[in-house]
């Protein structure tokens, strides 16, 4: 079943990890020293591997077919001083936009926006991560 | 453009150059990320989905531009904001090369516009991000 617009998937938390920031900086071939030792910041990506951490049904479902699935649209954005190692933040998603736009060889495609907020423990926003997915129109411009 | 310079709009930052990958570059990537997906990783699956070969990951090369941006900025704690358009398909073969423009500047951060590209094709496009000055 797709989630409607306003649906909220579980919260849960992911813990900022000096190895998993290192890990990651070595994986998008930066040596950074920002990015290493005790008080390593997050690359600013690197939220996107909070899935890692997200327990089984924590995530909306777009309803989509995989096998038309896009990733559309990719944003970041850092509400304060990027998270470090050692925080522990709160992370849920929200579909927050859906929409259909035809199709370039007929049919319809469907979009769908999930927003991911991540929190400090005292519930501070401390940034949001926005994804647009796109179902192809499916071939043959049936819809 | 480091915080010593006083930015302008219309600079231009210095094109830099990405990659190409080797599969053990790559399958890193996916552990670090967590992103699985078999056409990223999988050349036998990718070419039965209708795929050239395994593609890149898109966040790879977002994560590209992030470290561009950073770089460009003096650090990756300037960058405040971060958008981006997936357009067709990265390789791992070939080198990315992000370039961005400064657009404007605005209540003390800059806006810059960035794409990246593979063999002149975008492979990210209108990307956008707001440096803090």
């Amino acid at each position: 079943m797709s989630s409607p617009v306003g649906t909220r998937g579980t919260d849960y938390e992911m813990v900022v990890e000096r190895g998993k920031i290192a890990e990651f900086a070595a994986a998008m071939q930066s040596e950074n020293p920002a990015y290493a030792g005790p008080g390593a910041i997050a690359p600013p990506t690197f939220l996107i591997s909070s899935a890692l951490w997200a327990p089984e049904g924590a995530a909306v479902d777009h309803g989509f077919d995989r096998r038309r699935l896009l990733h559309g649209e990719q944003e970041f954005t850092f509400h304060g001083p990027p998270p470090r190692a050692g925080q522990t933040l709160k992370v849920s998603e929200q579909v927050v936009d859906r929409y259909e736009k035809p199709g370039k060889k007929g049919g319809m495609m469907r979009f769908a926006v999930v927003v991911t907020e991540y929190r400090g423990e005292d519930g501070t926003l401390v940034a949001e991560a926005r994804k647009t997915l796109i179902e192809t129109a499916p071939r043959g411009g049936a819809s | 453009m480091t915080a010593q310079t006083p930015v302008q709009v219309g600079e231009k930052a210095e094109a830099r150059d990405y990659g190409p990958l080797t599969t053990r570059m790559f399958v890193r990537y996916a552990g670090a990320s967590g992103d699985f997906n078999p056409i990223h990783v999988d050349e036998e699956f990718a070419r039965a989905v209708g795929l050239p070969g395994r593609i890149l990951h898109g966040l790879w090369t977002m994560a590209q531009v992030a470290r561009a941006l950073s770089e460009a900025a003096g650090g990756p704690e300037h960058l405040k904001q971060l958008s981006v358009q997936f357009r067709g398909m990265g390789v791992p073969e070939q080198e990315v090369v992000v370039s961005g423009t400064v657009r404007e500047l605005l209540d003390g951060r800059a806006i810059i516009d960035t794409v990246a590209e593979q063999a002149g094709e975008q492979i990210i496009r209108n990307a956008e991000a707001q440096l803090e000055l």
